[in-house]
C-alpha cells in the first residue's frame, strides 16, 4: 500500500514538474508583455504630458484665435435673485 | 623487480599528476569556472529604477522620464566599417572619425557609441539593419513644459562612473531621493535560455525614485516666464529674475530667471548659467531694504507713522554727505512719507533713533548673513559685516540699502515676514515627498523666528501700500486693490565703487495687502530704458499682478 503511495507521488512530481518546465515559456511571454505594456504606458504617459502641457496649449489656442482676457469684470453688488443661495 | 617497481613510479607519478590537476581545476580555477558555469545556467539582469518626477501643485509633471537607448557596437561583427560609421554618425551626430576610431577597435566585444538616444532616432537605426549595432535602455529626463523654470529643477548629468546625477536646483539638491536604488534579477534557466521555474533565483525589485510635489504653481510660473522674457526685451534689462512666494508658508509659487538655458541640453549652454540667481547671486537691494528697517524700527517703537523728520538739504555721516535719489528735498515730512517719497536722509534718521545694536540684530533676524535653508543646491551664503566692523557710514547706507549684499530669496523671505504678521519662515520649494508606494512625506512651514510684532507688521503694511498709491509707480498700479510695495534702484558696485549708470531695478511687494496670497519680487540688472525700479521693475510687477489677480479670482473688494 504504501509503496503504491509512493510510486503515485512520485508520478505526480514528474507530472507537476514536466509542467512547470513548461512554464517557462509563459513566464517569458509574460515578461515580454509586461514591459511592452509599461513601454506603452510610458509613451502615453510622454504625450499626455506633452499635450498637457501650458506651453502646447497656449500656442494651439493662439492658433484657435484665443485672446487673452484683459481685464476681468466682477461683478459686485449683486442684484438679490444672483445673491441668493 | 626492477620493471616492476618501474610501472609502479609511473603508476605514482601519473596519480600525483592527476591530484596536482585535480587540485589546479578544483581548487585554483574554483572561482572562475563556478562564475563561467553560472554565466551558463544564471541570467542575471540589473533593473534600472526610474528616477522620481517633478510635478507642480497640481500634480501635473514637470520634469518626468522618458525612454532612451545607449546605442553601441560590437566592433567584431561588423564588416564594412566605413559605411558602418558614415551611416551611424549622421543619425547619432557625431562626426565620422569619431564613430571610425571607436569601431576599429577590434580587441573589444563592445563599445558605447552615444548615450541617451531617443526613441525616434534609435527607430530609424534600427530600420538600417546594420550588422553590430546594439541598444540597452535608459531613462532620460523629459521636460513637458519645455525649459519653464529651468534654474529651479536643474537637470541630470553623469557622474564619474556614468551614472545619472542630478546638478543644481531641485535635481541636485534631492538627488538621492529622486534617484531610487537598483534592482537585480537572477534567474536560472535551461538550455534555450527559458526561466526554470523550480530552479533558484533570487529577484530584488529596484525602487523607484520618489516623486516630488512642489509648491510651484505652473500657471504663476507660465505668467511670469512669458513677462519676464517681455520685460527684459521692454526695459533692455541684462539680466531679470522674479520670484513668487506664499508668505503663510513659505512655499515658492514661481521663480523665473534670465538669461536661461534648456535642460535636457545643458551642455550647449556656458556653465555660468547654470546656478540660480535666486539664490546664489547677490545684489544691493537699495530702497526696497528701507521697508525693513523702518519696520525695525516700528516694532521696536522708535518712531510711529506720524512721527516728523526734516528732510531740509542732504545728511552729513561723517565726511561724506546723504542725498536723496534725485537731490530734491521736502522739509518737514512724516515716516509715512520718508518711505512714500524713499528719502535715504530720513532712512539715516530711523537708523540713528534704532540705534547700532538694534539695527545689525535686526538684519540678522530678517535672516541676512546666513542662508535660508531652502531646498535648492547651489545656495550662496551672502556675509554681512562683523558687529565689530560696521561704521557711521555703513550703518547710514545700509539703513537704504546700499553697501549691504543679499541673495533675492533673503529679500523675499525677508519681506514675506511683513506679509505674515511678523513671522520669518524657511523657503521651500518641494511641499511633498512621495515614494512609489504611496507614502507622503509632507513639508510644513517650518518657523524660523518672529521678527516684527505683529501690529508693526500691519502698520508697515499700511505705509507700504500709501507708498505704491502716492509713489512714483502708482501710474502703473492696477486700480481699487491694496497692494503693499516698494520700489529700489541699487547702484552696482564695480571694483570699489559705484558705476553711475549701471543699476538694478527691483520692485517688491504683497498682494491682497489685508490677507496677502503672494508676495513678489521683481529684479532687473542694468534696464537701458530708464536706470529706476519706478519706471521699469514696478510697472512690471504691477503687470503679473493683474494677471495674478485674475487668476487666483480675487476682485478689487477682496
Amino acid at each position: 500500500m504504501l509503496g503504491m503511495i509512493v510510486i503515485g507521488l512520485l508520478l505526480l512530481q514528474v507530472v507537476v514538474s514536466n509542467r512547470l518546465a513548461n512554464y517557462g515559456t509563459h513566464i517569458t511571454q509574460i515578461e515580454t508583455d509586461i514591459t511592452q505594456l509599461t513601454q506603452e504606458n510610458q509613451l502615453l504617459s510622454e504625450q499626455i504630458a506633452s499635450e498637457s502641457a501650458l506651453m502646447a496649449i497656449s500656442t494651439k489656442a493662439n492658433t484657435l484665435g484665443f485672446t487673452k482676457t484683459t481685464t476681468p469684470v466682477f461683478l459686485s453688488d449683486l442684484p438679490v435673485a444672483l445673491n441668493s443661495r | 623487480m626492477f620493471r616492476i617497481k618501474v610501472v609502479f613510479g609511473l603508476i605514482l607519478l601519473a596519480f600525483f599528476l592527476v591530484v596536482i590537476r585535480l587540485f589546479y581545476w578544483q581548487v585554483l580555477q574554483s572561482t572562475s569556472l563556478t562564475q563561467a558555469a553560472s554565466q551558463q545556467y544564471f541570467h542575471t539582469l540589473d533593473i534600472a529604477p526610474l528616477r522620481g518626477n517633478l510635478v507642480a501643485n497640481d500634480g501635473s509633471p514637470l520634469v518626468a522620464n522618458k525612454t532612451a537607448y545607449l546605442v553601441y557596437a560590437e566592433p567584431k561583427k561588423i564588416e564594412k566599417k566605413d559605411e558602418f560609421a558614415q551611416r551611424i554618425s549622421e543619425l547619432l551626430g557625431l562626426t565620422k572619425d569619431l564613430v571610425s576610431t571607436r569601431i576599429s577597435q577590434e580587441d573589444l566585444v563592445w563599445v558605447p557609441l552615444k548615450h541617451k538616444v531617443d526613441e525616434e532616432t534609435s527607430r530609424k537605426i534600427k530600420e538600417l539593419k546594420l550588422e553590430g549595432i546594439g541598444f540597452e535602455k535608459e531613462g532620460k529626463r523629459f521636460y513637458p513644459e519645455s525649459s519653464m523654470a529651468a534654474h529651479l529643477f536643474g537637470f541630470v548629468g553623469s557622474d564619474i562612473n556614468g551614472d545619472d546625477k542630478g546638478y543644481f536646483g531641485l535635481e541636485g539638491f534631492y538627488n538621492l531621493a529622486l534617484r531610487g536604488k537598483p534592482g537585480s534579477l537572477v534567474q536560472e534557466k535551461d538550455a534555450r535560455g527559458l526561466p526554470i521555474l523550480l530552479g533558484s533565483g533570487r529577484r530584488i525589485m529596484a525602487e523607484n525614485g520618489q516623486t516630488l510635489e512642489l509648491y510651484l504653481d505652473r500657471t504663476v510660473q507660465f505668467i511670469i516666464e512669458n513677462k519676464l522674457k517681455s520685460g527684459i526685451e521692454k526695459y533692455g534689462a541684462k539680466e531679470g529674475l522674479i520670484a513668487v512666494m506664499d508668505p503663510k508658508t513659505g512655499g515658492i509659487l514661481g521663480a523665473a530667471a534670465w538669461p536661461k538655458y534648456d535642460p535636457s541640453q545643458f551642455d550647449n549652454y556656458p556653465s555660468s548659467l547654470f546656478p540660480n540667481p535666486l539664490i546664489a547671486h547677490t545684489y544691493e537691494p537699495g530702497s526696497t531694504f528701507k521697508t525693513l528697517v523702518m519696520a525695525a524700527a516700528l516694532s521696536e517703537r522708535v518712531v510711529e507713522p506720524s512721527t516728523e523728520f526734516n528732510e531740509d538739504g542732504p545728511i552729513k555721516v561723517g565726511p561724506y554727505l546723504i542725498r536723496t535719489w534725485n537731490n530734491e528735498y521736502h522739509g518737514q515730512m512724516t515716516m509715512i512719507k520718508v518711505l512714500e517719497k524713499s528719502s535715504n536722509p530720513g532712512m539715516v534718521y530711523v537708523q540713528k533713533k534704532l540705534g547700532k545694536n538694534k539695527f545689525v540684530d535686526y538684519i540678522k533676524r530678517y535672516g541676512f548673513g546666513e542662508k535660508t535653508g531652502i531646498d535648492l543646491e547651489e545656495e550662496a551664503e551672502a556675509q554681512i559685516r562683523k558687529d565689530s566692523e560696521w561704521k557711521e557710514i555703513d550703518l547710514a547706507t545700509a539703513s537704504f540699502g546700499q553697501g549691504i549684499a543679499v541673495t533675492p530669496i533673503q529679500m523675499l523671505r525677508a519681506v514675506a515676514s511683513l506679509a505674515n504678521d511678523g513671522v520669518l519662515l524657511e523657503p521651500h520649494v518641494v511641499h511633498k515627498m512621495i515614494d512609489a508606494s504611496g507614502k507622503t512625506i509632507e513639508t510644513k512651514p517650518k518657523k524660523i523666528a518672529e521678527v516684527l510684532r505683529p501690529a508693526a507688521a500691519k502698520t508697515i503694511t499700511e505705509m507700504m501700500i500709501n507708498a505704491v498709491d502716492n509713489g512714483e509707480a502708482k501710474w502703473a498700479k492696477p486700480k481699487g486693490y491694496r497692494i503693499a510695495g516698494k520700489t529700489g534702484t541699487a547702484q552696482i558696485p564695480v571694483e570699489g565703487h559705484y558705476d553711475e549708470n549701471k543699476t538694478i531695478a527691483s520692485f517688491v511687494g504683497f498682494a491682497p495687502a489685508d490677507d496677502p496670497k503672494f508676495v513678489m519680487l521683481v529684479l532687473l540688472r542694468e534696464p537701458t530704458s530708464s536706470p529706476w525700479g519706478s519706471e521699469t521693475a514696478a510697472p512690471l510687477f504691477f503687470s503679473i499682478v493683474k494677471e495674478l489677480f485674475a487668476y487666483y479670482g480675487i476682485s478689487p473688494k477682496d
